[in-house]
């Protein structure tokens, strides 16, 4: 708990699903995870984990998983998110994971993304 | 449950027909809940004949409490003697439970409590093993992550454990698919830490098991469990109640803990349902026994229905339904790719406590809300 008490006791609202998705990610899927960082205009702390060779660290973004997200909120996740100079991109469109968190620490991933994926990269995936 | 093998498919059981089947049934007392004794017992054999809750016994339900509930008290005497001679939790620990030490650590913001939540630091075998309750907070479900940790496990799988399994089989797809690019799978676009920063003492109690707040409520209300703060301030089950409202964002504690205490009453092992779209998954067992069978979505009674064309002004100024058809369709499409069979429980809380917050609730008022069930599974002509 030590390494994000800090963020956790400004961010007390969103302490449990900081830690329990730090932990997740560090400890239990043993990623590099890099900083904890505040997206500004929400209040939001993230974690940061480094990517392999050249890709840019991904963030993830600890949410509630009775906690009601709506569009605007959203939005402002990932405005925010562009903000952040690790993960700032030249392009359009920026992706974030949110870390959707249970009472039992069970935690589930989703990738969201503001960009629009062309058809000829839907069909290259 | 150290070794997780892959279990053979075994023909799927029969499942119940639910056609035309609404059972207004008010919650059952306690059971006999999923914390059976492996030891068959005369008297347990009697109360489960007695508390069956077969749909007939809905006929006699008061006659049925009664005997029961009669028939509780005066073996409870006979029951505690036993159990105070034998050695804590072998055979009965539903009657005279022992009582497993948790704690609750509850996080404030400005003397306000805002969240909190509730670890079983070493007791947690029992659970696990009696009822699969709890999460370990590195693990899938059960608490693994000391024995691959010691194991130094970073390579290949062994097929040890539920992880390593998980690992095994995603490796695998991946190595048979022809095209990959570098961010399709996120074990690819992410550096993994070849070794953790942590001794071997910190590694001892890296992960306390973790019970949810309905799995907490429940226990503690059995009297297995006992809930204390770092302080040593012990939380009663009522107080457990108010806390759990508060904290709870949803507003929906009161209806999702009444389904929960349903159908863990009825012997269903009751899990998060949050990696499949609902609210709770069942288990015939446990998940390192088989699949869940179900997946359930709960919901308040007045919003059983999305509102069409023919929808008549009335129902209109009744509360909407949140969900439409394409919601419940694309729910119930996830769930029967997962092989299972998706539940809708609509839950009708007492009249009284229509114009009450959930922190007004009582928690002896669960006994009075009632629940629906209706099953929803996609059928398609083509394959008859």
């Amino acid at each position: 708990y030590h390494e994000v008490a800090s963020v956790c006791t400004l961010h007390p609202s969103r302490a449990r699903a900081l830690f329990q998705v730090y932990l997740d990610l560090k400890y239990g899927q043993r990623l590099n995870v890099t900083d904890t960082p505040v997206l500004r205009d929400i209040e939001f702390p993230v974690v940061l984990v480094a990517g392999s060779n050249d890709l840019k660290p991904q963030a993830f973004v600890p949410v509630y998983a009775d906690e009601k997200l709506n569009m605007s909120k959203l939005s402002t996740i990932l405005k925010s998110a562009n903000d952040i100079p690790h993960i700032r991109s030249a392009s359009s469109g920026v992706s974030v994971h949110l870390a959707i968190v249970e009472s039992d620490s069970t935690i589930a991933y989703y990738k969201i993304g503001s960009d629009v994926v062309s058809p000829s990269e839907g069909v290259a995936k | 449950m150290d070794n997780v093998e892959p279990a053979a498919e075994k023909p799927q059981a029969k499942r119940p027909n639910n056609r035309n089947k609404r059972l207004y049934e008010p919650l059952p007392m306690v059971r006999q809940p999923a914390i059976l004794p492996r030891i068959g017992h005369l008297l347990d054999h009697i109360n489960r004949l007695l508390h069956r809750t077969n749909p007939l016994s809905s006929y006699l339900p008061r006659i049925t409490r009664l005997i029961h509930s009669l028939w509780s008290a005066s073996t409870q005497p006979f029951k505690r003697l036993f159990y105070a001679l034998t050695p804590s939790n072998l055979f009965w620990p539903t009657l005279v439970p022992a009582k497993i030490q948790a704690t609750i650590h509850i996080i404030r913001s400005e003397q306000e409590i805002v969240d909190c939540f509730v670890w079983v630091p070493t007791e947690w075998a029992l659970l696990w093993q009696k009822g699969a309750f709890g999460k370990g907070i590195l693990s899938r479900s059960e608490p693994t992550w000391l024995p691959r940790f010691t194991r130094g496990q970073s390579t290949a799988a062994s097929g040890k454990y539920l992880e390593d399994i998980t690992r095994q089989r995603r490796g695998e797809r991946q190595a048979a698919r022809e095209t990959e690019t570098k961010e399709s799978a996120l074990g690819l676009a992410l550096i993994p830490i070849p070794s953790l920063p942590v001794t071997l003492e910190e590694a001892q109690v890296m992960e306390p098991m973790q019970l949810s707040f309905h799995e907490s409520l429940f226990l503690c209300q059995l009297g297995c469990l006992q809930v204390r703060d770092p302080q040593g301030t012990e939380y009663s089950y009522e107080a457990l109640w108010r806390l759990f409202c508060k904290v709870d964002r949803s507003s929906e504690f009161a209806l999702k803990h009444a389904a929960y205490y349903y159908y863990r009453s009825k012997g269903w092992v009751v899990r998060s349902g949050l990696k499949f779209g609902s609210d709770f998954l069942l288990y015939a067992k446990g998940p390192a026994h088989s699949h869940a069978q179900y997946s359930v979505l709960v919901r308040h009674s007045s919003q059983e229905l999305p509102v069409t064309d023919n929808t008549s002004e009335e129902e209109e100024q009744q509360p909407q339904a949140i969900e439409s058809w394409q919601f419940m369709l694309s729910l119930s499409r996830v769930t029967s790719q997962v092989r299972k069979t998706l539940v809708l429980c609509y839950i009708d809380p007492p009249a009284a406590t229509d114009n009450q917050s959930a922190h007004d609730l009582s928690p002896s008022d669960l006994t009075q809300y009632q629940v629906r069930e209706f099953v929803v599974q996609r059928f398609n002509a083509n394959r008859m």
